[in-house]
């Protein structure tokens, strides 16, 4: 039997070659999520086959085996727990490469690409940048590449016709992702998973011990709108959960038991004075309850798009509730005051004052600072002088601090850190003076694009507020060491987005690259309903329905066969003579008239028979008849076609006028 | 009348019974395509990405998923394009003796400027895959697994390809009409010739050859037409020299001296069918090596001349004979 196929379930070298290299295209994105004793393993493996160093040790079965099984307790022990994305990813990165090992037949070879199609994906769990998308495409280009050549047969390898087959594929495959990817509407689950959990915003939990680098992310936390004037850059604290009990090491927030708003007076202690800022924010997942207000909020936020029976509540520490947590995009309205004091229809509790006994050098300092002056306000005038000219630096990447007496590390060992140190040790400050006060956090900047105004999560801020002279005060005390993070935001102190390369490149470069991110993160990482629907407005399409979909993807398919089509027959046309395109014209105008040529009707016998019906016009299709035998049968029409043509277009066109009359 | 609608429709769905005459193109009338296990197992690799890429809200995961969902798409209407217009040109079957396998060289030609990849053509038995150039034809080979003595058909054959990527799998039956002839095997080692004594008291065949060369040196019958598979030696090179065309001398009636007989009966009766089909068929190939001509006499066809080169007819019916036949003589 000469069955070419049903022998070749063997993989040649070069089929090997090309998956080792699409298996190390695969990994390489995620090389750097995963840790190296993970990585290099594997990709030594990988190397090892594209190098042809094709050793019985590394493809033995019970070697690579047995490398899995230790791969996998491994993981089991560093990450801790398997049933879990992370630990997953990694197993599956490991597992693409000893699969590789020990590839030998086409089926090993499908499920190879199967797996690396799957590992392409998990990068994005870690990192969603333009290098990622650039680095994920010579994967995708592998990956069909290894389709194809895996359906050819072995003798029939051909890279040119491969590549350029694949790259058409592609190619042609190009329009119909577009429309998927613009038209697809984007569910926001009910997330059981952020994209990744290294860039959480605010949480309610906040200890300085532990964390020692903030996450830098720039990802977008909400996005504004003002109706009036845009806020002043030091007037833009926006308020999340007041963190205000503390356990020794964390500062936590109270239990909604504490601080549920029993009077609903709470909203509308300012001085009616004030002037209201009305604005419309849009909220990314947060996963959180609580919605971010400008200081200080007159009225409860209300939910657009969303007549939820459960409003939005404010409670007694002016924190906006939300019926349920964030879990898509929300929009509301509300309106604040932009004061920095508030006046509570009751006077703080104890909770407000409690102190652990950690911390002896602080809180000796707090009695010193206590023995100094009787005057609460004074206490803290003094105090933010202390931060402002001791020698306190501000930095995002401070050293580690024991989480015992960290405060005590921080405020006479290290003396650096973030707002989240400068805000903990005030408040530890003030509470050891016998002074209520309680941690806020927040969002403090914004960026204004067109107009709107962007807030992301590096723009992550934590402040004190105290109890004086019967009103809640703002106090920042990392105003005292870092005055621009408050006035000119974040990027004053710290290169959120720019990372290494940023450190290598020119200012102006690396200003360029970060608005090409930006532009990356706007419009393809932050594509979502939101965007879609923008989109969808700037369409003329109020809402998208389920047939719209449909009818695009129909047209879709139904449009290119259209053009395949025709083009089928354009090319039919001009594989026509001259000659026989005129013949075939006056045929059709002849139809039209009634007088349609019979199949196996000679050219002679049609044309007398039109001649019968119309016996004027006799000598013009003797004409037409002998001009269209000279050009199609005789030797020198071969030559002379075109004037052949044209003088029965004469013809042609002197028939149609005489038939007009 | 509902069991016959259905029969029409299993007809045009499956192609069970013989219906087409060649040349057959491929249109989309007959063009099935449906995803292969690749394929399915690569659109639940896709549907698996779309719902991370939701639950987590991974843009580039949606991105990812649906350039994969593309090619899906490009691939099928690929696989459409591959064997859309393909012409099965002819199927030709060379006769042969058992017990070899009988062979079926199938012509597959494409019209357009399109090349055509991996197309298998395929019966029951096995299949051979070819790509076709543009404007080209393609030469097929499929080897039938009958190898007992008869008539053949081919069955239904299958045109499928998995191109381009094996992401779906395109085919399309086809029931042509093509049969060849599985001839007896001859008996081996080859047995004597039956002696001429023994059937009509002629001379034994050794004579044939002599008999044979000096007619063939310079007189001749008649002339007919050329054929390519006509020896050098009786052309009639002096028409050619004149310009008359090509012809061949035609030695008919001249060689007409029945000095070999084959005869049915001379084979014992008492061995079996197969055994007396044996012997007789290696008797015609040997006479036909050592003579031009000799008289047959066989149950069917009765006493005639077998000139050499045209034993066909005869080995053919030797191929279809059956027992009926023994007893009819």
């Amino acid at each position: 039997m000469s069955n070419r196929q049903t022998g070749s379930h063997l993989l040649g070298p070069q089929m090997i070659r090309l998956l080792a290299c699409m298996v190390l295209l695969a990994q390489l994105p995620m090389m750097f999520h995963v840790p190296l004793w993970l990585s290099l393993p594997s990709m030594l493996i990988v190397l090892c086959r594209i190098a042809r160093i094709d050793s019985a040790i590394i493809s033995n079965p019970v070697v690579t085996g047995s490398l899995t099984l230790a791969g996998a307790i491994a993981i089991f022990a560093s990450y801790g727990h398997v049933l879990q994305r992370d630990p997953c990813i990694a197993f599956l990165f490991m597992l693409t490469g000893f699969k590789l090992a020990e590839t030998r037949y086409r089926n090993d070879a499908t499920l190879l690409v199967i797996l690396c199609a799957l590992l392409l994906l998990t990068q994005f769990f870690y990192w969603q940048t333009i290098v990622a998308a650039v680095l994920t495409l010579p994967g995708i280009v592998l990956i069909g590449l290894c389709l194809f050549q895996l359906q050819r047969h072995p003798m029939d390898w051909d890279r040119t016709a491969a590549i350029n087959i694949t790259a058409k594929l592609f190619l042609q495959g190009l329009p119909v992702a577009l429309l998927l990817f613009l038209a697809v509407p984007r569910l926001n689950p009910a997330g059981w998973g952020a994209a990744s959990s290294a860039t959480t915003g605010l949480s309610d939990k906040m200890s300085i011990g532990s964390v020692s680098e903030v996450v830098k992310s720039p990802e977008v936390a909400l996005r504004v709108e003002y109706d009036g004037a845009i806020p002043a850059p030091e007037q833009r604290y926006w308020r999340g959960p007041v963190l205000s009990g503390f356990d020794g090491s964390n500062w936590f927030a109270l239990p909604a038991s504490y601080t549920r708003n029993r009077t609903g007076s709470e909203v509308a202690g300012v001085a009616p004075s004030e002037a209201a800022t009305r604005y419309t924010v849009t909220i990314s997942p947060s996963y959180q309850r609580w919605l971010p207000v400008l200081d200080t909020p007159l009225s409860a936020p209300r939910l657009l798009g969303n007549p939820s029976t459960n409003p939005v509540s404010v409670n007694r520490e002016r924190v906006a509730d939300a019926p349920r947590r964030v879990t898509r995009n929300v929009q509301y309205t509300a309106q604040s005051a932009l004061t920095e004091r508030f006046r509570p229809a009751y006077p703080p509790g104890p909770e407000y004052l409690i102190t652990t006994a950690s911390n002896p050098r602080t809180r000796e300092f707090a009695a010193q600072l206590r023995a100094q002056t009787r005057d609460d306000a004074l206490l803290i005038e003094r105090l933010m002088q202390w931060y402002n000219q001791q020698a306190y630096h501000y930095t995002l990447s401070p050293r580690a601090i024991s989480p015992d007496n960290a405060i005590d590390d921080f405020m006479f060992g290290t003396r650096e850190g973030f707002c989240e140190h400068y805000a903990s040790s005030f408040v530890f400050i003030l509470r050891a003076a016998g002074i209520p006060a309680r941690v806020v956090t927040g969002y403090l900047g914004g960026e204004q694009n067109g107009d709107y105004m962007i807030v992301r999560q590096s723009d992550a801020h934590a402040w004190a507020e105290a109890y004086l002279n019967g009103e809640w005060v703002r106090f920042d005390p990392t105003a005292a060491v870092a005055p621009e993070r408050v006035n000119q935001g974040i990027d004053s102190v710290a290169d959120v987005s720019a990372g290494l390369l940023g450190q290598l490149l020119p200012k102006s470069v690396s200003l360029k690259w970060d608005e090409l991110n930006y532009a990356w993160q706007r419009l393809v990482i932050d594509f979502d309903r939101s965007s879609q629907s923008v989109l969808w407005r700037w369409l003329g399409i109020e809402q998208v329905r389920g047939w719209m979909i449909v009818a695009a993807l129909l047209s879709m398919l139904l449009i290119p066969l259209g053009l395949l089509y025709g083009l089928d027959k354009l090319r039919m046309r001009a594989r026509q003579s001259p000659v026989e395109r005129q013949w075939r014209l006056f045929c059709e105008r002849m139809e039209r008239q009634g007088f349609k040529r019979q199949t196996g009707e000679s050219a002679t016998a049609y044309i007398a028979r039109v001649g019968a019906a119309w016996p004027a016009q006799q000598p013009d299709l003797q004409r037409l008849l002998a001009l269209y035998h000279q050009g199609r049968f005789s030797e020198a029409g071969v030559e002379d076609s075109a004037a052949i043509a044209r003088s029965m277009r004469t013809t042609r066109r002197a028939l149609r006028s005489v038939r007009a009359v | 009348m509902t069991a016959s609608r259905a029969l029409a429709y299993r007809q045009r769905l499956f192609r069970t019974h013989a219906s087409d005459s060649l040349p057959i193109t491929l249109r989309h009338q007959r063009i099935y395509i449906l995803p292969t296990r690749l394929g399915l197992a690569m659109a639940a690799v896709v549907l698996l990405m779309l719902v991370a890429s939701i639950n987590y809200r991974l843009s580039l995961g949606y991105a990812l998923s649906f350039i994969l969902t593309g090619l899906f798409a490009s691939c099928l209407l690929n696989a459409y394009r591959n064997l859309n217009g393909v012409v099965l040109g002819s199927i030709t079957a060379e006769d042969c003796f058992a017990p070899h396998p009988l062979r079926f060289d199938v012509e597959l030609t494409a019209r357009d400027s399109r090349r055509r990849y991996s197309i298998e053509i395929a019966d029951a038995a096995g299949g051979d895959v070819v790509d076709i150039a543009p404007n080209a034809t393609a030469r097929a080979m499929l080897i039938s697994d009958a190898t007992t003595r008869g008539q053949h058909s081919l069955g239904r054959l299958t045109l499928s390809s998995t191109f381009p990527l094996g992401l779906w799998r395109g085919w399309a039956y086809v029931h042509a009409p093509a049969s060849g002839y599985v001839y007896p095997a001859p008996e081996t080692p080859a047995p004597a010739l039956p002696t001429a004594a023994s059937s009509s008291g002629k001379q034994p065949d050794t004579g044939s050859r002599n008999n044979a060369r000096p007619a063939q040196s310079g007189e001749y019958d008649s002339l007919r037409n050329w054929q390519r598979t006509d020896s050098p030696a009786s052309v009639a090179w002096k028409a050619v020299a004149r310009g008359n065309g090509w012809y061949s001398k035609d030695f008919t009636s001249s060689s007409a001296d029945e000095s070999l007989l084959l005869q049915w009966d001379d084979i014992p009766t008492n061995m079996p069918l197969e055994q007396r089909l044996s012997r007789f068929c290696a008797w015609v190939i040997e006479a036909q090596s050592r003579s031009t001509i000799c008289q047959v006499i066989a149950p069917g066809i009765g006493a005639t001349l077998l000139q050499r080169g045209q034993a066909a007819p005869l080995l053919r019916h030797l191929a279809t004979m059956d027992i009926q036949a023994e007893s009819t003589p």
